[in-house]
């Protein structure tokens, strides 16, 4: 009689256990099969005659920034990979200049992207004046 | 490639909830992560004194919350809003044994970590610039003597912030708090304090009789409400003056469906309420529609959510519920999925915290004893008869006989049974 209840109780408490492992399988390591928690982000200033001096990102109420890439970066160059915990969708503030080398005042731009997370590659042209942001 | 074929498969995941129109949860903010630790602080004293009702027996609980998708609960902060994992992890343990007539002395113990991370995990956080994650453990010894139904409960409460990021509000990274509870028959008055500061004083009234602690079973003092009122010290914010909150309980249909509302002294008026339904008194399963005024200063607006929850013994699943918004960093918007245990014994009973009567479970085993004895009695004798042609606890029968007797039994039987 006890032993029985003693061999439900386990089985029972198997059940238990196998159902919340279930979770404790989906959850942790295996999602990073396929999710990313960090975005490494280069910048390719593919314009011919701008100059990006650097990629921030700020505060919605523009109160506050976070420098993310900070480097020159000449017509047809490419920044470094430069590793950040944006994921999800952000302003940044890109400062150039009207110049192929650096020189001269330096102007703002600023987006709102969606940074998946990952490798991304971040190509910047400009058309009619205006910069373009591409993510490729 | 690579890249394209994660974001095929990110998307697809994501079509997932998309189908069923549960995603796209709102984010939780900053504000509500910083200030989770005082909630906690306060829910885990709520629930030590309905623990402490009875002041002797024992108690269980753990649990996790499920949230599979890193759209579900994103971070607002002041940049944006960030993709990732709200979570909670707790588990709590209260014993106690007789030591001398009518004397009980136990011990509890209650934990939780909570917070918010880059990645979802079970024991290690990503710890990113973005995440926040903290600990509170509550720990205590109770005394209780049942001659004349007194609790003294006390201890400490340790809130530690493991890691947070720089966009939270300012707070203090690890805070050591004290507590006491005394209990006599159905009233009970909690204190928690910061070195010689009151943080909060709570006089609760238990007045409803409950079969689990020798109570009525049915009956006009069922129907007796439960208040609470709790007065919050809040003199160390700078900008805000002392609150008082209340909570009552109520009974309206035979100790299985129940209304609770609660309310905010001096200014803030109507804070929540909700209506459960317990399809049995030991609260094992629970359904609850549930009322929350969100607050103003956190949220940006001021006005009613509703939602609602199901609670069976070994998950939870909950909408927009109350419990989730306070206790789960405002969370809304989305389905919350919780894994959770809590079973409270009490002289044989078994209940879930708050329970008024013993689960059925257990009155079922009890009536099949009773209805067929006999066979049940026969059964138990056979059962030893069998067990004994095997089992070492027989040995003493067969000692007297030989031991090679015993030892053929045993290669003969034993291998093959």
């Amino acid at each position: 009689m006890i032993s029985r209840i003693v061999k439900k109780w386990t089985r029972s408490l198997l059940a238990c256990c196998a159902l919340l492992a279930l979770p404790l399988v989906l959850t942790g390591c295996l999602s990073h099969w396929f999710l990313e928690s960090e975005t490494r982000l280069q910048l390719e200033n593919a314009t011919e005659d701008y100059s990006i001096l650097s990629l921030d990102v700020v505060s919605l109420d523009g109160t506050a920034y976070s420098s993310w890439i900070s480097e020159t970066v000449l017509p047809g160059e490419r920044s470094r990979v430069e590793e950040g915990d944006w994921i999800g969708e952000f302003k940044i503030r890109v400062k150039y200049t009207e110049s192929k080398d650096a020189s001269g005042d330096t102007l703002m731009d600023y987006r709102v992207l969606d940074f998946e997370g990952g490798s991304m590659y971040l190509q910047v042209t400009a058309k009619k004046g205006k910069l373009e942001y591409n993510f490729r | 490639m690579g890249m394209q074929m994660r974001n095929v498969f990110r998307r697809a995941l994501c079509m997932v909830p998309l189908a069923f129109g549960l995603s796209f949860a709102d984010a939780i903010p900053v504000g509500a992560l910083s200030a989770s630790g005082a909630q906690a602080r306060d829910q885990q004293l709520r629930e030590i004194r309905d623990v402490m009702r009875g002041g002797r027996g024992g108690f269980l609980d753990l649990g996790f919350n499920y949230t599979p998708l890193p759209t579900q609960l994103p971070l607002e902060s002041p940049y944006g809003e960030h993709d990732g994992f709200a979570f909670k992890q707790h588990v709590a343990g209260f014993g106690s044994g007789e030591v001398a007539r009518n004397t009980q002395l136990g011990a509890l113990l209650w934990f939780e970590r909570s917070g918010w991370d880059g990645e979802d995990f079970f024991v290690l956080p990503q710890y990113n610039d973005f995440s926040h994650v903290a600990s509170l453990t509550t720990w205590g010894l109770t005394l209780t003597q049942a001659r004349y139904d007194v609790t003294f409960a006390g201890g400490m409460q340790h809130y530690n912030v493991e890691h947070v990021g720089d966009v939270y509000p300012e707070e203090n990274d690890s805070l050591l708090y004290s507590w006491a509870h005394l209990r006599w028959s159905h009233f009970s008055l909690q204190g928690n304090f910061h070195r010689s500061d009151v943080r909060f004083l709570r006089l609760s009234l238990d007045l409803e009789s409950r079969l689990v602690y020798g109570g009525r079973s049915r009956g006009i003092l069922t129907y007796l409400p439960n208040v609470d009122f709790t007065v919050y010290n809040k003199s160390a914010d700078r900008f805000s003056a002392d609150t008082y909150r209340m909570n009552w309980e109520q009974n309206l249909y035979g100790q299985v469906l129940y209304a609770e509302v609660s309310y905010d002294f001096p200014d803030d008026g109507f804070h929540s309420a909700a209506l459960k339904y317990y399809p049995d008194a030991s609260r094992m399963v629970a359904f609850e529609a549930t009322c929350i005024r969100r607050n103003k200063e956190i949220d940006g607006t001021d006005d009613l959510l509703w939602g609602g929850g199901v609670e069976f013994p070994f998950v939870r699943f909950a909408y927009n519920s109350s419990y989730d918004y306070e206790n789960f960093f405002h969370a809304k918007g989305t389905f919350i999925v919780e894994f959770q245990f809590n079973l409270a014994a009490i002289d044989g009973f078994l209940f879930a915290r708050g329970g008024t009567r013993s689960a059925p479970l257990e009155t079922i085993t009890v009536e099949k004893k009773n209805k067929d004895k006999m066979p049940e009695g026969d059964k138990l004798i056979h059962l030893n008869q069998s067990d004994a042609s095997t089992s070492v606890g027989n040995k003493p029968k067969t000692l007297e006989a030989t031991g090679i007797r015993y030892e053929k039994s045993g290669d003969g039987n034993g291998g093959k049974q």
